[in-house]
């Protein structure tokens, strides 16, 4: 059964790796419902791309690892639903 | 630009630690410090200092000049799968760049090392449409590892360390380094730092041995335990780990096509190659054994098949580098995240000594099924067109499997993969998970330009040695000694069996007409000959083999046959079939 999921992305701030992200829930298919994407304000090489993306529970976990497989990727964060980052006005919570 | 300035440390022995020099020169003193001995490449506008430069390195480093840059970067996979060190590529921008595509797609899929260098037009014209821009980033972002663009040139030797570090570590891949023309021709102060770790980085995972002693648990306790050996047994060098742990078990091995030559084939445990035109018996006791043991391999749907009709009743250990290659088709009981080598070595000092006789008796009696219905008549027709089995098996005998096998794609490879005796790791080279026609014959250059001693045998079909066969020209200019076997049934011979099996014999443009190959070989004067009678078979593999240099042979082979057994396309492994009933 597919819902919402939040993904949050902590990389290295390079060019490409946005994209790569991007890339990797496009071929699978996967709805990107809401995608907010900033460089630390104390620290500009490292960024943080935050997707709220609506799937199964077992690609997510797939996609997930491909993700976390890029060279920049430090970590990443999951948290289930997309309450806690998005409301229906498509405003999302604060930057942690 | 004058050519001194290019070079202002070359003819000087005593090299200061640090030395301005442009980017391009860079570029080249990064590729001696990293001990790359050949290069494969095109020039053009865009990397053309990097042309100028490596121009006065040629006492250093080799560069072979290939027809097209498919070819470059297909036989740079070559180098890199016999070598087991990276490829690498030198190509222009625009153009240059997405002839390249191919091949990136190619080895990232097939997990081979390639650091491929590309030309691009100054920084200032990045996004204009500038003669010969292409967004080289965007397009290879799929297809590689990891890439980079380069705008400054003091950038050139970290990224350059960074992406030979990248591409041979953990699991292998392909990475681009894009640098732009003002990068190429600005100076720097030269330092070559090699990369051994980066911050976001950890290509290898630490063995856990609780993981181990869980699979420990399992294989003592399985009575029909079974492993299957993907590329990650040659790629960690862990064959002798591999027969090691199979003969403390007593458990039967069999190889997915890139894993072909990393156990040999004529061990006794050798339980035969895996996947859709594999050998019938690992196929069908896939479904009949208890537990399986994955090593270095990620259940390509070519060797599942369907997978909800595969090894539903067996535990699963899955050993990989790669995490996300776990659980990814097949669920795992127990993941061993770790190079393969290290696991197989950790997992045999702690099994049990065991033996499985009545199990391995199993294979036996399907192998021999097997061998009467269908291998006999590949090997030893009676009377007919040659076949593609005889020429094979012919040749197996020939070498002793002491050759380097370069595969195309079609009906030969998997006929190669399923009668040439692998003895020793790294002599199978074929396009795996991309399925490249058009790979074998550039491929077995690079393969032929890895020193060593053995032969270079590529097979191709008719079809695919017409994708590249632009590189006759580059053999020719090198004397690179392969010696080129084309199986010519002038069909493209899987898509026809597959129009005959399951489009009703419908052949909607696979039949080719052809040119007189050994002519055309000739043309690059190099040695051909026809074979169309059987008595002539022998003699000509002989002869091809004493040769010394290049040396091309064309076999013409039945038009329609068929490689049999087969599992059909979204089928269970287990219903492979041995013949077509109409
Ligand atoms: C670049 C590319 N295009 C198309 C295919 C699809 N394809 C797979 S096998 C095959 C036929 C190959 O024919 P040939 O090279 O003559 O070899 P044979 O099967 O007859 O041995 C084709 C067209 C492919 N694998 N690669």
């Amino acid at each position: 059964m597919k819902k919402d999921f939040t993904l949050e992305v902590f990389a290295e701030n390079n060019f490409n790796i946005l994209n790569r992200m991007i890339n990797a829930f496009n071929r699978r298919r996967i709805r990107i419902k809401n995608l907010t994407a900033y460089e630390m304000e104390d620290d500009f090489h490292t960024g943080v791309a935050r997707f709220v993306l609506y799937t199964t529970r077992e690609n997510m976990a797939k996609v997930r690892a491909q993700v976390e497989k890029f060279i920049e990727v430090e970590r990443t964060v999951l948290h289930d639903g997309a309450e806690a980052y998005f409301d229906k006005t498509g405003k999302t919570a604060p930057g942690r | 630009m004058p050519q001194k300035d290019a070079l202002l440390t070359k003819t000087d022995p005593g090299i200061p630690a640090a030395v301005s020099i442009t980017g391009a020169e860079a570029v080249i003193r990064c590729l001696v410090a990293e001990q790359v001995e050949t290069i494969f490449g095109y020039p053009g506008g865009a990397i053309m200092p990097i042309y100028d430069a490596l121009f006065h390195y040629m006492d250093q480093v080799k560069h072979i000049l290939t027809r097209h840059e498919q070819g470059a970067i297909h036989a740079a996979q070559g180098y890199a799968r016999v070598a087991g060190k990276p490829g690498v590529v030198f190509a222009t921008s625009g153009p240059g760049a997405t002839n390249l595509v191919t091949g990136l797609g190619d080895a990232m899929i097939d997990s081979t090392p390639l650091v491929c260098i590309t030309g691009q037009v100054a920084s200032q014209l990045l996004g204009t449409d500038a003669f010969q821009e292409t967004d080289v980033m965007n397009i290879t972002i799929p297809v590689t590892k990891w890439n980079v663009q380069i705008t400054r040139s003091e950038d050139i030797p970290d990224a350059l360390s960074k992406a030979f570090f990248i591409a041979r570590s953990g699991r292998p891949g392909p990475v681009l380094v894009d640098i732009t023309k003002d990068a190429q021709f600005g100076k720097l102060d030269f330092q070559f730092r090699p990369c051994t770790h980066l911050r976001t980085y950890r290509p290898i995972p630490v063995l856990d041995l609780k993981e181990v002693e869980a699979a420990v648990a399992l294989i003592d306790a399985a009575q029909k335990p079974f492993i299957l050996a993907g590329q990650g047994i040659l790629i960690s060098g862990a064959t002798d780990a591999l027969i090691a742990f199979a003969e403390k078990g007593g458990i039967p091995v069999s190889s997915t096509l890139l894993g072909l030559s990393g156990f040999p084939t004529d061990h006794p445990l050798y339980g035969g190659y895996l996947g859709m035109h594999g050998n019938y018996g690992p196929n069908k006791n896939i479904n009949q054994c208890d537990l399986v043991i994955a090593v270095g391999m990620r259940f390509d749907d070519r060797v599942t098949g369907d997978v909800s009709k595969y090894a539903r009743q067996a535990k699963v250990i899955h050993i990989d580098i790669d995490r996300a290659e776990i659980n990814k088709n097949i669920q795992a009981d127990v993941a061993v995240l770790a190079d393969a080598r290290e696991a197989l070595m950790a997992l045999s000092s702690r099994i049990r000594a065991a033996s499985h006789e009545s199990w391995m008796e199993r294979f036996r009696q399907l192998r021999k099924e097997e061998y009467d219905k269908i291998v006999v008549k590949d090997w030893f027709p009676a009377a007919g067109e040659i076949k593609m089995g005889e020429v094979i098996h012919q040749l197996s005998g020939l070498t002793g499997g002491n050759a380097i096998l370069v595969t195309d794609v079609g009906q030969h490879q998997m006929v190669a993969a399923r009668y040439f005796g692998f003895r020793e790791p790294r002599t199978n080279i074929t396009s795996g998970g991309l399925g490249t026609m058009g790979f074998a014959l550039p491929a077995s250059m690079g393969a032929a330009l890895v020193p060593g001693n053995k032969p270079v045998i590529a097979i191709i079909g008719d079809g695919g040695f017409q994708m590249t066969l632009q590189e006759l020209g580059t053999i020719f200019q090198y004397q690179i000694p392969v010696k080129i076997i084309v199986l010519n049934n002038n069909f493209l011979g899987m898509v026809r069996q597959w129009q005959q099996l399951f489009f009703e014999s419908r052949y909607s443009f696979t039949e080719m007409v052809n040119p007189d190959f050994v002519q055309l070989v000739g043309a690059y004067h190099i040695p051909a000959v026809e074979v169309t009678d059987r008595d002539n078979l022998l003699p000509a593999l002989t002869e091809m083999l004493h040769h010394e240099g290049p040396y091309f042979v064309e076999v013409k082979v039945e038009k329609e046959e068929n490689v049999f057994p087969m599992v059909p396309s979204g089928a269970g492994v287990s219903d492979m079939i041995l013949e077509f009933n109409k």
